[in-house]
C-alpha cells in the first residue's frame, strides 16, 4: 500500500516539466497529460502515469498526439477487469472500485515501463481495525502509547475495561443454564472502569468534605457546588455501571460469539476465560456507524492493523477477523518497447487467497503474516477460492469518442465497425475460434467464421491504434463496442479466458436445440471449474498509426512488416502464375450390411491412379503454381486413422503407385501434400484403451466429441462425431507419423493443426478438485510441479508450433495448412481455407480483406473450395477482389457415391462437372491477374456501393462491382457482379 | 471434355468468355435458358450487400428415410430493407406484406395504423390511413392484413376496427365489409368475435377473413359483401381411443376434453386457379397445409416423401409452425416456419424444393418472421422483430431447380431433364432431379439409365414403372403366370412324391451314402466300437438334420407331426433353435434383398441384432406366457414341447418368405397383390400351425386352444407393459445415481 516514488522519478519529471514547456506550444500537452507523471520514454513515445488512479498516457513524440487508457470525456476509470465464480454465479471486479479506491496498490517504475502490482477486493472491512478484546498492556502499547492523551480518552471512552480476580468468600449471583463456577472457579469479573470511578468518587468526598471544613466562601461556595454535581453525576454513573451478574452474562455472550466451537453458555469452559484472569482486558463496548467510523480512524492512526487484531484476538480466545477471501493479486506492466507500448499480465504470478486451517490458529498456532500472505476462511470457517474466470486488460484504451473512423476486429477476412452508430452494439469474437474442449458442443451454436490473427484495432479522424496480442490469444475474446445513449465511447479490447467453467445439467432431459431461442427446460444443473488458470503471460502491443497509415490497410500492412520482421518471412519470387489448389478426395467410409450386420467400409472416391489421370488433365490445361492436395489417402479414408503410423488405405492402389503419383507430380511441376488430420479422429477410429489414452475429457470429464450438425434439427449428428486427440499426446504422435511419412518424401497438407486449437481441462485433480484448488497456495511452480490441469489452450497452441517446427525441419517442405492461423504462419508453405467472408454481426458496417492483405505477396493462398461456396459468384469475386488463389474440391467418382452417407455434404464434386469450368475460370483469371501473385497490396477502397478497388505495390488496381447492375466510376464502367483491372491510378 | 452429365455443365454453367480485357463477366453463371425469361428488378435504390452473402445455416432436404441432407444454399439474402430505407419512416409492428400481381408492394404497418403501397421499384406510391369514408373521415386502426385482388382492389384487414376496407386500385375508398351479421339459421356460434387478421379474395371476388381466436374456418363474403357462412373449419374426426376415453370419462372430465378444439389458421392465399391456401397455426402436422376448393374441401396434393408439414421432427414442440404461404403461378407454395425461421418451398406435388432462412441475430436471421411473398424471382420474408424487409435471390442452384420445374410442366420433358442435369451439378443429393431424369430418360426408352435414376431419387413409383417395361422386354412378361408355373412345378413335385418317385430316389442317394459312410467308418467309431467326438458331432448334426426334415413333414402333416413331437419322438430343443436363427435370417435377408419396389427400410442402418431381437422376443413370451397359462390350464405340453413345436409352426414363413424375397426383385407395384397375398398366406399358415400344435401337445379342444391363444396373446402384452414399466424404472433409477454423482463430483 506504499506507493514509492524513486528520487530518479522525481528527476524525470523535471525534466518532463522542462519538455512539455517546450512541446506544450504543438499540442495544449500539459491540459491532456495533467496531474499524469512521466515514468519512462524512448526517442519515439513516453509514457505517463497518472498515480491516483494508475491511468496511463502514451505520448506519441512525432505527432504529439496522446493515447490514453481512460479518454477523459469516457469517465471510464478503470484498466483491468475481472470476472470471478463463486458457486453458480459470476462477479465483475475492475481495479479502481476494488483496488484503488482502498489504496491496494503498489507502483514499481521498470527500466523501461512501469509495473502495477493491484490487490482486488477489499482485504479488510473497517470493523476489521477494532479489536473486540484487547489486553491493557497490548492496548497502552500498541495504542494508546502512539496517541495524544485526548485521543486516548476518546477511545477508551469505547472500552471497558475487565478482569478476572480471585475474591475469598464471593457471593456470586446466579446465572440459569450455566454453572458459573465451573467456569471462574474462585474467581469472577470485575469491571475494572467501576473500581476507578468508586475511587474517583471517594477521592471527591474526600475533597468536598474538606471543601466543607473550609470557611463559606464565595470561591469555596462554588467549588463546593461543582463538586457536589460532579458527585451526584458519578454517583449516577456508577449506579448504571452493570452489575457483576450483567458482567458476566455480557463477557459470556461475546466468548459464545467469538468462538466457533462454543454454541451454548454453557459450553463454555474455563480455558476459555484463562486470558482475563488477572490480566486487565479491554473490552469493545460497540458504537454506532458514525461513532465507529472515528474508533477506525483513531486505532489506524495508531498504526494498529488487522494483523494485530488477529493476534489480540487468538490470545484471548476470540475468533480472528478473517480477511475477504475474494481478492486477486493482479500484475500489470506497462513496457515502451521502440514504438509501441507493450501490456504485459503475467498470469503466473497472479495470486489467489489460500486458506490457512482455523483450528490451527486456535490450538495456538503461530500465524506467519509476512511472506506468505495471510490466512483466508469465511465466516463458518470453511476453506473457500473462487475461480478467476477472465480478465479484460485496457478496456478503454484508445477509446473514441469521434464519430468519425471506425474499429476493426479479425472476425471472418476482417470486419470494420463504423463508429457513426446511434446505439449500443457489442461484438464479441474469439481469436482461433472457440475452444470445442471447454465448450458444451452439444449446444448449437450459430456458425460463425473464424478469426486468425489475434489483432484488433480502432481508428479515429487521422489516427489509429493497432494491438497484437503476442501471447496468450489462443485465450482472447476480442469485444468492440460502440457509443450509443449516454455511453460515449467506442472502444474494443481483449478479453482472456483464464479459467472455463461448464454447466453441467444435474439430470438429463431435452437439449434446448435451437440458438436465439429458448426452449429448454431450466434443469438442475451445477458450474463446474477447470482446475486451475492460464499461468503464461498476456501480451498485447499496441503500435501508433497516424496521417496515411491510420486505416485498416495501414493496420494490415503494419501487421505485414511485424509477421515479416518477427519470423523473417520473404516476400514471394514472382514468376509463377495463380496458385490452383485441387483437393482430391481419396476415400470415404460407407456404411453397409454385410449379412445385416452395419460395417463400415472404405469407399475410394479418386484412387491413386484417377488422381494421376485428373492431375495430368490439370497441367494439360496450361495451369502453372498447381498445388494437389490428396485427402482421406490414410487407411479409414476421410475419417482415418490415428496417425500414429502411416498406411495408406488400400482401395486406393499401393505405396508404388503413390510413388508414381509424386513423381509424375514432380515432373510435371505441380505440388503434391497429402492431407491429414492431427488433432481429432473419428469416435469409431480409437478403441477403449485409446480413448482412455488420447481422447480429452472435458470439465464435465467425459471425453469431448466434435461433430457435424444436423441441418434440419441442428442436433449433433452421432457419426460425425470426433474425439479431440490430447496436445500432450500430439507430440509423440507426430513424431511416429513423420517417421514413417518422411520416407514418401511428398508435402503435408495439415487439415486441422492451422485451425483449430484444443486445450485439455484434465480434471484429474479427483474427487477432491474443490480443496486442490485451494489448499496450497495457488501458484505458477506448484501448478506446473503438480502436472494438474491438463494443458491449457495457450500450451496447446505452443504444442502445435512445436510440432509444426518439427514437420518442417523433418519434411525440408514447408507443409500446406488449411486455415491459416497466426502462430501457423511462419511454418505454412502456402495456404487454403484462408477466411472471405464475415459472420454477419448485428454491429458489423463492412467486410475488409484484412487477411488478404497480410498474406498477399508473402504466400500463395486460396479461400475455401469454389465448388462448394454459398454463392459461387461472390466467392469467386472475392478471390477476384486481392487476386488470391482458387481453391476446388474434386473426386473422381460422382458425388452421387456419396448420397446417404455422412459426406453428404459434398455434393457437388464431381470431377467431369467441375474440373473444366474451374479450369476455365483460371485459366483466365491467370492471364489477367497471375502477375499480381508476388506483389503486394498498398491499398483497398470502397469507390461506390459494393464497388471495391484494391491497389497493388506495382500501381495496377483491381476494380470489382458486386452489384447486379453496371456501375461506371469516371470513364470506366465495370460490369454487373464483374471485376477490371485498370493500370496506374485511373480513377483520378 | 466428353461425356453426358460433364458437356452440359460445361454448357451451362461456363459461360465465361476468353477475353477478360474486354471486361467480360467472368463466373459460374448459370442463364436461364429462353423459355424462363424472370422478371429481374434493377433498382438504384439498393445495392446487393455484399456481405449478406454468407448465411449461418445450411439449406437441406429431407430424403425418403426423412433424414435431413445438405443441400447447396438456394436462396440468399441480397437486401435488407427498413422503412426508413424507403423513406416512409420505420414500421412499427408490422404484420403483413402482399406483393400483387403487377408487382407492388403492401406493408400492413399495424403499429402505424396504416397501409404502405410501394411501386415494384421499392418506390412508394402513397401511405393509407386515413380515407374519406362516404363523407365522414375514417382511419384505419392496426391493420393486421392486406390483399390485392386480380383487379387490383385493395383488400385491408382492419383488424382493430373489426371490419374489411376496400380500395380501388387509385387508393380511393370503396367501401367497408363490417362483421358478419347474426342470422336466423345460427351457422354464427355464440359468442363469436370477429377479429379480422387476414384477408383474400379469389377470382369470383368472393372473400375469405381469417379471425382471430376463429374455430369455424374461414368467414366467407360474397362479392357484394354479404356474409355467406364458414369454410374449410378442420373437421373433428374423433379417434376410437378418443371415442374410449370420453365414454369412461365423468362429466367433469368431458368438459375438459371439449376445450380441445381444432386448431385455428393462422394465414391463406389464394393461387392462380382460385383455389384458396390456408395454414393452420400451432406445430404443424401432417395437412396443416391445405388448398381447398369451393366447397371447402382440401385437394393439396401430397405426393412428396413426406407430407409438406416443414421439419420432420418427433414432438410436437418441435414441429415447425407456420404463420405464411404464398403460392406462385407455376404452383410451388412457400410457407413461411415461424419457429425456426424457415422458408419451405414445395412444388404443386407436396415435394420439398428447398429450405432457407433462420432465425437469430446475424445479418440476414429473422427475429419474428411474419409475411412471406415473392416479387419477381426474388422472395421476401417481412421480419416484425426487426422491423425491416429481408429480400432473398435465388442462387443459380434455385433457379435450375425452378427452370426445370417449369419445364416440365410446360410439358418440355426432355429440356427439363437437362435442367435437372444441371442441378445434380450442384447438388447430387437432389432426388426429385434424378426421377425428373429417370421420367426423360425412361421416355426415351434407356430403361437401364431410368433404373439407375430413379433408384438414386428414390422413387419407387417411377422405378416400378421403368421395371415393368424391362421385365416385358426381358421377356418375364407376365409374372403372374410364372408364378402359376412355379405353383405348378410344386404341385408335380408332391404328385412325384406321392408317386414314390422322389422315395426312389432318396433309397438311391440313401444307399451311396450308406457305402461311403462304411468307409469312412473308422472316423465315426473307434476301434472299441464308441463314437469318435467326430462321430458325435456327426451324429449330432445328423439328428438335427432329421429333425428339420421332420418339421417339413410337421408344417404339411401338422396333426401327426406333433403329437410325435409331444411323444417326444420326434423334434429337438437343437433343431428349433436352429429354425429360430434361420428366420432371424429369413428377416435379414427379406430386410436387405427384398425388391426395390417393396422395400422402404433405410439399409444402411439396417441391424442384424433389432432383428434378431424382433424375432426372439416375441417367440420367447409366446412360449412363456403360453406354458405358464397351460399349466393351470390342465395343459398336458411341457416347456419344451411348446418350445419345439412353436418354432416348428414358424417353418412356413421361411419356406415362404425367402422364395418371395427373390420373387420381389422381379415385380413391380401392380403385382402388390401377390406379394401381399402370399406374406398372408405365410402368415396363416404359421398362425394355423401355431394354433394345431399348441392343440395337440396340451391335448386341448379346439375351443380350449383357442381360448387359451388369446390368454397368452393378452399375457404377452400384459409382460410387455410390465417389461417397459420395469425399463422406465430402471431409467429413473440410472438417471437419480447419474444425479447424485454428478452433485458429489461437481458440487
Amino acid at each position: 500500500m506504499s506507493r514509492s516514488i524513486p528520487p530518479r522519478l522525481l528527476v524525470i519529471l523535471l525534466l518532463l516539466v522542462c519538455f512539455v514547456s517546450v512541446a506544450g506550444a504543438a499540442g495544449g500537452l500539459s491540459s491532456e497529460l495533467e496531474g499524469m507523471t512521466l515514468v519512462a520514454e524512448n526517442e519515439y513515445l513516453a509514457l505517463y502515469l497518472d498515480e491516483s488512479t494508475t491511468a496511463i498516457a502514451v505520448l506519441h513524440k512525432l505527432t504529439g498526439e496522446v493515447w490514453h487508457s481512460n479518454p477523459p470525456e469516457s469517465g471510464k476509470k478503470e484498466q483491468i477487469q475481472i470476472a470471478y465464480g463463486d458457486g453458480d454465479r459470476t462477479f465483475y471486479m475492475n481495479n479502481i472500485d476494488d483496488s484503488v479506491a482502498y489504496g491496494q496498490y503498489e507502483i514499481t517504475p521498470l527500466s523501461d515501463g512501469v509495473r502495477i502490482d493491484y490487490t482486488l477486493g477489499q482485504m479488510w472491512a473497517d470493523r476489521d481495525y477494532i479489536p473486540d478484546i484487547i489486553s491493557k498492556k497490548r492496548m497502552e502499547e500498541k495504542v494508546l502509547s502512539k496517541l495524544d492523551p485526548e485521543q486516548a480518552a476518546e477511545l477508551l471512552s469505547y472500552f471497558s475495561l475487565v478482569e478476572l480476580r480471585r475474591i475469598e468468600g464471593h457471593n456470586r449471583p446466579k446465572l440459569s443454564g450455566v454453572n458459573l463456577d465451573a467456569i471462574f472457579g474462585d474467581y469472577t469479573v470485575v469491571s475494572l472502569d467501576k473500581e476507578r470511578m468508586e475511587a474517583e468518587l471517594e477521592e471527591m468526598k474526600l475533597k468536598l468534605q474538606s471543601l466543607e471544613a473550609q470557611p463559606d466562601t464565595e470561591e469555596v461556595e462554588r467549588r463546593r457546588s461543582e463538586l457536589t454535581k460532579l458527585i451526584a453525576d458519578l454517583e449516577r454513573s456508577i449506579s448504571k455501571m452493570p452489575g457483576e451478574l450483567d458482567l458476566i452474562r455480557d463477557l459470556l455472550t461475546r466468548i459464545k460469539d467469538s468462538r466457533p466451537d462454543v454454541e451454548l453458555l454453557s459450553d463454555i469452559k474455563p480455558e476459555h476465560v484463562e486470558a482475563l484472569r488477572d490480566n486487565p482486558t479491554y473490552l469493545y463496548k460497540g458504537a454506532s456507524r458514525w461513532r465507529e467510523a472515528d474508533v477506525v480512524r483513531l486505532f489506524r492512526s495508531a498504526g494498529y492493523t488487522p494483523e494485530d487484531k488477529q493476534r489480540d484476538h487468538i490470545a484471548n480466545g476470540f475468533h480472528p477477523p478473517a480477511i475477504n477471501p475474494k481478492i486477486f493479486k493482479i500484475p500489470v506492466e506497462y513496457h515502451l518497447d521502440g514504438e509501441d507500448l507493450v501490456v504485459r499480465v503475467p498470469c503466473g504470478e497472479i495470486e489467489y487467497p489460500y486458506e490457512t486451517p482455523v483450528d490451527f490458529l486456535m490450538a495456538g498456532g503461530d500465524i506467519v503474516l509476512n511472506e506468505n500472505g495471510l490466512p483466508v476462511y469465511d465466516e463458518n470457517g470453511a476453506t473457500v477460492s473462487y475461480p478467476l474466470l477472465s480478465i479484460r486488460v485496457l478496456e478503454h484504451f484508445g477509446g473514441a469518442v469521434n464519430q468519425d473512423g471506425y474499429i476493426f476486429i479479425p472476425d471472418g477476412s476482417g470486419v470494420l465497425i463504423n463508429l457513426d452508430s446511434k446505439t449500443v452494439k457489442s461484438t464479441r469474437v474469439s481469436v482461433y475460434g472457440k475452444d470445442a474442449s471447454v465448450v458444451n458442443t452439444q449446444t448449437v451454436e450459430t456458425r460463425v467464421e473464424p478469426v486468425r490473427l489475434p489483432v484488433f484495432g480502432l481508428k479515429e479522424e487521422n489516427r489509429a491504434f493497432l494491438a497484437i496480442i503476442e501471447q496468450g490469444e489462443a485465450l482472447a475474446d476480442i469485444v468492440a463496442k460502440t457509443a450509443g445513449g449516454r455511453d460515449l465511447v467506442n472502444e474494443v479490447s481483449a478479453e482472456f479466458r483464464l479459467v472455463n467453467k461448464q454447466v453441467i445439467a444435474v439430470q438429463q432431459g431435452p437439449k434446448p436445440p435451437i440458438s436465439g431461442t429458448r426452449l429448454g427446460h431450466v434443469l438442475p444443473s451445477v458450474t463446474a471449474y477447470e482446475s486451475r488458470h492460464y499461468l503464461g503471460d498476456i501480451v498485447i502491443r499496441y503500435s501508433f498509426l497516424h496521417g496515411d497509415q491510420a486505416s485498416y490497410v495501414g493496420m494490415a500492412r503494419h501487421y505485414r512488416t511485424y509477421l515479416m520482421d518477427k519470423y523473417g518471412l520473404k516476400p514471394l519470387e514472382p514468376g509463377a502464375g495463380l496458385p490452383l489448389f485441387v483437393e482430391l478426395v481419396g476415400a470415404v467410409e460407407k456404411v453397409k450390411p454385410v449379412l445385416g450386420v452395419p460395417m463400415s467400409v472404405a469407399y475410394p472416391m479418386t484412387t491413386i491412379d484417377h488422381a494421376r489421370a485428373i492431375l495430368e488433365q490439370v497441367m494439360q490445361s496450361g495451369a502453372t503454381n498447381v498445388k494437389i492436395e490428396y485427402s482421406g489417402w490414410l487407411e479409414g479414408g476421410l475419417n482415418h486413422i490415428l496417425p500414429n503410423r502411416v498406411s495408406l488405405e488400400d482401395t486406393l492402389g499401393n505405396m508404388k503407385q503413390l510413388a508414381g503419383l509424386r513423381d509424375r507430380a514432380r515432373d510435371l511441376g505441380a505440388e503434391l501434400y497429402l492431407g491429414t488430420s492431427f488433432l481429432t479422429v473419428h469416435r469409431d477410429r480409437l478403441g477403449y484403451q485409446g480413448v482412455a489414452r488420447y481422447a480429452v475429457r472435458g470439465i464435465d470429464r467425459n471425453p469431448v466429441l466434435v461433430s457435424d450438425y444436423d441441418p434440419g434439427t441442428l442436433l449433433a449428428r452421432e457419426d460425425t462425431a470426433r474425439y479431440v486427440i490430447k496436445p500432450s499426446e500430439l507430440d509423440e504422435l507426430v513424431d511416429s507419423f513423420l517417421r514413417d511419412f518422411r520416407n514418401i518424401e511428398v508435402g503435408l497438407a495439415i487439415e486441422d493443426m492451422g485451425s483449430d486449437v484444443y486445450s485439455d481441462p484434465d480434471q484429474r485433480a479427483g474427487l477432491d478438485q474443490i480443496t486442490a484448488f485451494t489448499a496450497q497456495k495457488y501458484t505458477a511452480e506448484r501448478m506446473r510441479e503438480s502436472g494438474r490441469g491438463g494443458t491449457d489452450r495457450g500450451q496447446a497452441t505452443q504444442i502445435i508450433v512445436a510440432q509444426l517446427q518439427k514437420i518442417v525441419s523433418e519434411l525440408g517442405v514447408k507443409p500446406l495448412i488449411r486455415g491459416g492461423n497466426a502462430y501457423a504462419l511462419p511454418y505454412a508453405g502456402c495456404l487454403v481455407d484462408v477466411p472471405m467472408a464475415s459472420s454477419g454481426y448485428p454491429a458489423e458496417s463492412e467486410r475488409v480483406p484484412f487477411y488478404q492483405i497480410v498474406v498477399h505477396g508473402l504466400y500463395d493462398y486460396a479461400g475455401p473450395p469454389l465448388n462448394l461456396a454459398q454463392d459461387m459468384e461472390t466467392a469467386l469475386l472475392r478471390s477476384i477482389e486481392t487476386a488470391a488463389g482458387l481453391s476446388v474440391v474434386l473426386t473422381h467418382s460422382p458425388s452421387s457415391d456419396l448420397k446417404g452417407t455422412s459426406f453428404a455434404h459434398l455434393y457437388s464434386t464431381g470431377y467431369e462437372e467441375w474440373l473444366d469450368p474451374v479450369l476455365r475460370a483460371y485459366e483466365q483469371l491467370n492471364s489477367v491477374l497471375g502477375h499480381l501473385r508476388s506483389c503486394e497490396i498498398v491499398n483497398h477502397e470502397k469507390i461506390a456501393p459494393s464497388v471495391y478497388m484494391t491497389t497493388f505495390d506495382n500501381g495496377q488496381s483491381i476494380v470489382v462491382n458486386y452489384n447486379d447492375h453496371p456501375v461506371s466510376i469516371g470513364e470506366i464502367t465495370v460490369d454487373a457482379e464483374s471485376f477490371r483491372l485498370i493500370e496506374e491510378a485511373h480513377l483520378q | 471434355m466428353t461425356g453426358g452429365a460433364g458437356s452440359l455443365v460445361a454448357r451451362c454453367l461456363g459461360h465465361a468468355k476468353p477475353n477478360i480485357a474486354r471486361n467480360t463477366k467472368l463466373v459460374f453463371r448459370f442463364r436461364s435458358i429462353g423459355l424462363l425469361v424472370l422478371l429481374c428488378l434493377v433498382t438504384v435504390t439498393f445495392f446487393t450487400d455484399p456481405s449478406l452473402a454468407e448465411v449461418p445455416y445450411r439449406n437441406y432436404s429431407y430424403d425418403f428415410f426423412g433424414n435431413a441432407v445438405p443441400a447447396p444454399q438456394a436462396y440468399l439474402p441480397s437486401k435488407v430493407i427498413t422503412g426508413a430505407d424507403l423513406s416512409v419512416g420505420e414500421f412499427s409492428d408490422p404484420q403483413d406484406l402482399h406483393v400483387s400481381r403487377d408487382g407492388q408492394i403492401f406493408i400492413a404497418d399495424a403499429g402505424n395504423n396504416r397501409l404502405v403501397w410501394l411501386d415494384s421499384d421499392w418506390k412508394p406510391v402513397r401511405v393509407l390511413s386515413e380515407f374519406d369514408n362516404n363523407g365522414t373521415a375514417d382511419r384505419l386502426r392496426a391493420p393486421e392484413g392486406v390483399f390485392v385482388a386480380d383487379d387490383g382492389s385493395v383488400y385491408v384487414a382492419d383488424t382493430g376496427n373489426s371490419r374489411i376496407v376496400q380500395f380501388d386500385k387509385n387508393g380511393e375508398f370503396v367501401r367497408v365489409i363490417g362483421p358478419p351479421e347474426a342470422d336466423t339459421e345460427g351457422i354464427i356460434p355464440q359468442g363469436f368475435v370477429y377479429q379480422p387478421i387476414k384477408v383474400a379474395v379469389d377470382p369470383a371476388n368472393r372473400i375469405y377473413v381469417v379471425s382471430r381466436n376463429s374455430y369455424e374456418g374461414l368467414t366467407v363474403f360474397n362479392a357484394d359483401g354479404r356474409f355467406s357462412g364458414f369454410v374449410g373449419a378442420p373437421r373433428v374426426t374423433p379417434s376410437a381411443a378418443d371415442l374410449f376415453w370420453y365414454r369412461i370419462a365423468t362429466q367433469e372430465q368431458r368438459q375438459r376434453m371439449s376445450l380441445f378444439l381444432p386448431t385455428q389458421f393462422s394465414n391463406l392465399t389464394v393461387d392462380s386457379k382460385g383455389f384458396v391456401f390456408v395454414v393452420e397455426s400451432g406445430p404443424a402436422d401432417d395437412d396443416s397445409i391445405r388448398r381447398l376448393n369451393p366447397a371447402g374441401e382440401d385437394v393439396l396434393i401430397r405426393k412428396g416423401f413426406h407430407p409438406p408439414k416443414g421439419d420432420l421432427v418427433a414432438s410436437s414442440d418441435q414441429a415447425s409452425r407456420f404463420v405464411d404461404i404464398h403460392v406462385d403461378n407455376a404452383g410451388v407454395y412457400r410457407v413461411l416456419d415461424h419457429f425456426r425461421g424457415r422458408v419451405f418451398a414445395y412444388d404443386r406435388n407436396g415435394w420439398l424444393l428447398y429450405v432457407f432462412g433462420v432465425r437469430g441475430e446475424l445479418k440476414g436471421s429473422f427475429r419474428d418472421p411474419v409475411a412471406v411473398d415473392m416479387l419477381g424471382e426474388d422472395v421476401l420474408v417481412l421480419d416484425r422483430g426487426q422491423r425491416q424487409i429481408v429480400v432473398f435471390s435465388p442462387t443459380d442452384y434455385a433457379r435450375a431447380i425452378n427452370a426445370a420445374l417449369a419445364l416440365y410442366n410446360s410439358g418440355l420433358y426432355d429440356q427439363s431433364a437437362e435442367m435437372w442435369r444441371v442441378v445434380l451439378c450442384y447438388n447430387s443429393n437432389y432426388d426429385l432431379a434424378y426421377s425428373g431424369i429417370g421420367r426423360a430418360v425412361l421416355r426415351q426408352g434407356d430403361l437401364e439409365a431410368a433404373l439407375r435414376y430413379y433408384r438414386l431419387g428414390q422413387d419407387r413409383i417411377g422405378y416400378s414403372e421403368a421395371f415393368k417395361q424391362y421385365r416385358r422386354e426381358v421377356g418375364l412378361a407376365n409374372l403372374g403366370q410364372a408364378f402359376t408355373l412355379v405353383i405348378g412345378v410344386l404341385f408335380l413335385t408332391i404328385v412325384a412324391s406321392k408317386l414314390g418317385l422322389v422315395r426312389k430316389a432318396g433309397e438311391v442317394i440313401a444307399s451311396a451314402r450308406k457305402s461311403i459312410a462304411n468307409r469312412l467308418d473308422f472316423v465315426i467309431v473307434d476301434s472299441q466300437g464308441n463314437r469318435t467326438p467326430v462321430g458325435r458331432a456327426l451324429a449330432a448334426v445328423g439328428d438335427i438334420v432329421s429333425n428339420l426334415r421332420y418339421s417339413l413333414y410337421t408344417a404339411i402333416h401338422p396333426f401327426d407331426g406333433f403329437y410325435e413331437v409331444r411323444h417326444g419322438k420326434k423334434g429337438s430343443v437343437a433343431s428349433a433353435v436352429v429354425i429360430l436363427a434361420l428366420m432371424t435370417l429369413t428377416y435379414v435377408i427379406m430386410r436387405q434383398y427384398t425388391g426395390f419396389v417393396f422395400n422402404t427400410r433405410d439399409l444402411a442402418r439396417l441391424n442384424v441384432y433389432t432383428e434378431l431381437a424382433s424375432v426372439l422376443i416375441p417367440f420367447s413370451l409366446w412360449c412363456a406366457v403360453n406354458w405358464a397359462l397351460t399349466t393351470l390350464m390342465d395343459g398336458k405340453g411341457r416347456l419344451r414341447d411348446i418350445f419345439i413345436s412353436s418354432a416348428f409352426a414358424l417353418v412356413p414363413m421361411i419356406l415362404i418368405n425367402i422364395p418371395l424375397t427373390v420373387l420381389t426383385n422381379f415385380m413391380v407395384a401392380e403385382d402388390a397383390s401377390y406379394y401381399y397375398a402370399i406374406s398372408a398366406l405365410a402368415v396363416i399358415w404359421t398362425g394355423s400351425l401355431l394354433l394345431i400344435g399348441n392343440m395337440i401337445i396340451h391335448e386341448y379342444s379346439v375351443g380350449k386352444t383357442g381360448f387359451t391363444a388369446v390368454l397368452t396373446l393378452v399375457g404377452m402384452a400384459f409382460v410387455l407393459f410390465l417389461g417397459v414399466l420395469f425399463v422406465s424404472l430402471v431409467n429413473t433409477m440410472v438417471g437419480f445415481v447419474r444425479s447424485l454423482y454428478i452433485e458429489i463430483i461437481f458440487r
